[in-house]
């Protein structure tokens, strides 16, 4: 039994229609949504937590049909982006004020406050204000507030997007470990690919209103199911080639390709088809057999522990990540070679082939 | 186009010292970032050489020439901003030729310069719509447009991609790039996102608190950084930073984590740390991509054991975090083969490590080669 399940859940709005929608999250996962912004991805929290009832459709939780449950009975808890905190209260106060308001044993409301400031780094900060604070100790306050009570499920909405970098960096971390120590059900949403690829066990691609792909990072990243995912996982993005399947469907023609591209195994003959090639899985230099192109270097970005080079073809840039430091002059000419083993195929509707 | 030479400037405001005894020199032609996070005083920096704040103490000169009586518009500098700063009652045509009318330029050649600019922002078909029917990534290209488009003598960019999405903020990095060789210009770019900085710069200038911590090369700063500081800021995912006390133990020296790890420090590294005998707090740094599991490839690499915290996909690869007791390592799972809970050893390699002493965050030995 999941601890969430949404069924083929549509709700309409004057210009937008969500859904059909269908996931479901297992107790103790760490379920990420992602999508670029206004794809829906808040609708799908507020549905669960009650705040939208579905036009069509239902959300379960744990088995149980969710329609005639009020917010407060649902026991989910949600984590907005900014996160108001009580301003005549410090820290401390803050974060166990849930407890207390549950009536929580003092030595428990203790315990939980240890853990959960030792987490998110917040023990230096338990006796200022939030007049005290900067932005990013008010959040992790108001975050420690949220995780210090636990419930069936804890919804978070950008609960990092306002913090800098390096912080990000550091509390998605945290989040992973506060979510594994205390077994709870997270449905994570962000815009950030690289921080919900990291944090999640399973992702939900969102792409106007519906779910693209379900599946774990790993799956989304190397097994896109269609362009729509493609295009928006994975930084720099994936490169993409327009052109046709010969009628064999043996190999891949570019339209602005000189040479055939072999394609291994069974595919579809013939029709308009779009190759996809990772960045990282352009390689510099000249491989027997493989397939490649010749490029000219546009731009070269050292980024220290890789490098990325623009590589000009006809009017489109072809990205290629470069482990290490490269040193390849701009304006040369390179021979480069796609990884037959990790190329992606999409028909002419966009899905993977 | 020109250079800029900062000399000995200093900001302040009231008790506050926004930028203590900055001095930099920028070439002609040359793309430099200044870096730093929030706060540090990059912006207060670039308002002075724009000429909207005036210096403290110090002076900013461009080719050699003091700047302190040259009013803002006789400066003849392109600004771009986070907020584009666009007429958008104004057709996007108009846009781009109003800082040429402003310069009494020919209408003929007002016409071609804003012809080419449009084509090389491809934002041609949008020539007569009203600026305020462009998206956002377009408003941006028509801001970096307008202001290119008067060749002006330097060019100062605050931010300028930071409402951008990711896709097209990858996009428009290139284009920047591209765009300052075609056009030669001396550019200062101010950003808090080092990948930015790292990928579009010539050179780095890396402020923190208003003092300038280094300036270089992206691969420079990223390869030698000078200091604690600056090793933290630069690289993504950041750089390992173990900090300690040294401690001597017959011929071994060793660094004591302040949260638990014991390293036992070899070769290299070990030499760097004792190069100064008087530093007895130290921090012990290691970039993700250097830590190794597998086979010791090296009798000087220190072997450490640690257990699989967390894994974590980072675009074509897993990172892992592992523990060692109190102390985590960040590094790459190079084989595909690490589980949370596993322990495991892996590897410090010494020619890669480096040392900084903890309380002035110099580096020690290596900086100096």
């Amino acid at each position: 039994m999941s601890a969430i399940e949404i069924r083929n859940v549509v709700k309409n709005y004057p210009n937008f229609t969500l859904g059909p929608i269908s996931m479901s999250v297992e107790q103790g996962e760490f379920f990420g949504i992602f999508g670029p912004p206004s794809t829906g991805k808040t609708s799908i929290l507020k549905l669960i937590l009650g705040l939208l009832q579905p036009d069509e459709g239902e959300v379960l939780l744990s088995g149980q049909d969710s329609v005639e449950m009020g917010v407060a009975e649902r026991d989910i808890s949600m984590v907005f982006q900014n996160l108001a905190l009580f301003p005549h209260m410090n820290g401390r106060e803050n974060i166990i004020f849930p407890l207390k308001e549950r009536g929580v044993s003092e030595a428990e409301i203790s315990k939980q406050l240890d853990f959960v400031s030792g987490v998110l780094h917040v023990g230096h900060i338990l006796e200022k204000n939030p007049a005290q604070m900067s932005g990013g100790e008010r959040q992790r306050i108001a975050l420690g507030r949220a995780f210090a009570a636990t419930s069936r499920a804890m919804l978070l909405d950008e609960p990092i997007a306002a913090l800098d970098a390096r912080l990000r960096e550091e509390m998605r971390v945290e989040l992973k470990r506060l979510q594994r120590e205390n077994n709870q059900t997270f449905v994570y949403v962000s815009h950030d690919e690289e921080e919900v690829m990291a944090v999640s066990d399973r992702v939900a691609v969102v792409a106007d209103g519906k779910i693209a792909q379900i599946g774990t990072p790993d799956d989304v990243y190397s097994r896109p199911n269609s362009m729509a995912v493609a295009e928006v996982i994975g930084s720099p993005p994936m490169n993409f080639f327009q052109g046709k399947l010969s009628s064999d469907g043996k190999f891949f023609e570019g339209d602005k390709i000189d040479e055939r591209f072999p394609l291994k195994g069974k595919t579809k003959a013939g029709g308009t088809a779009t190759l996809g090639v990772r960045p990282e899985d352009i390689w510099l230099g000249a491989k027997d057999g493989d397939f490649g192109l010749d490029l000219v270097i546009n731009s070269v970005e050292p980024l220290g522990g890789y490098t990325i080079l623009n590589a000009q073809l006809d009017e489109q840039i072809v990205k290629i990540r470069a482990p290490g430091q490269v040193d390849v002059p701009e304006r040369s000419q390179q021979r480069v070679t796609f990884d037959q083993r990790r190329i992606h195929l999409f028909d002419e509707d966009g899905i993977r082939v | 186009m020109s250079s800029i030479q900062i000399r000995n400037v200093t900001k302040r405001f009231g008790d506050f010292t926004a930028v203590d005894d900055l001095t930099l020199e920028i070439e002609e032609g040359e793309f430099a970032a200044l870096l730093g996070p929030s706060g540090c005083g990059k912006t207060t920096t670039m308002n002075m050489i724009a000429g909207i704040e005036d210096v403290t103490e110090g002076s900013i000169l461009f080719d050699e020439q003091e700047l302190s009586g040259t009013r803002i518009q006789d400066r003849n500098i392109g600004f771009v901003f986070q907020n584009y700063a666009i007429f958008t009652h104004l057709s996007v045509y108009k846009n781009l030729s109003y800082g040429l009318e402003v310069k009494k330029v020919a209408q003929g050649e007002i016409e071609r310069r804003v012809k080419a600019m449009a084509d090389r922002m491809s934002i041609s078909h949008r020539l007569d719509q009203p600026a305020a029917s462009l998206s956002v990534n377009e408003m941006q290209k028509l801001a970096i447009g307008r202001s290119a488009i008067v060749e002006p003598r330097i060019f100062l960019l605050d931010e300028p991609l930071s409402n951008l999405d990711a896709g097209f903020r990858a996009y428009m990095r290139a284009e920047l790039k591209v765009l300052q060789h075609e056009f030669g210009q001396t550019m200062i770019y101010v950003t808090h996102d080092q990948i930015e900085a790292m990928s579009l710069a010539d050179k780095i200038a890396i402020i923190d608190e208003g003092k300038l911590m280094q300036y270089g090369t992206p691969l420079d700063i990223y390869n030698s950084p000078d200091n604690r500081f600056v090793a933290h800021f630069i690289g993504s995912p950041r750089m390992n930073l173990i900090d300690g006390e040294l401690s001597q133990e017959k011929d071994q020296l060793k660094l004591r984590a302040n949260d638990g790890a014991e390293i036992k420090l070899q070769g290299q590294v070990k030499s760097d740390f004792a190069s100064d005998g008087k530093v007895q707090r130290g921090s012990f740094g290691i970039r993700p991509q250097d830590i190794y599991f597998g086979k010791q490839r090296s009798d000087s690499d220190m072997k450490m054991d640690g257990t699989v915290e967390v894994l974590e996909r980072v675009g074509p690869k897993r990172l892992a975090y592992l523990q060692v007791s109190e102390t985590r390592f960040i590094a790459f799972d190079d084989q595909d083969q690490l589980k949370v809970g596993d322990t495991v050893p892996f590897y410090l390699p010494s020619a890669k490590s480096m040392a900084f002493d903890l309380t002035s965050g110099r580096r020690l030995g290596g900086a100096a080669k």
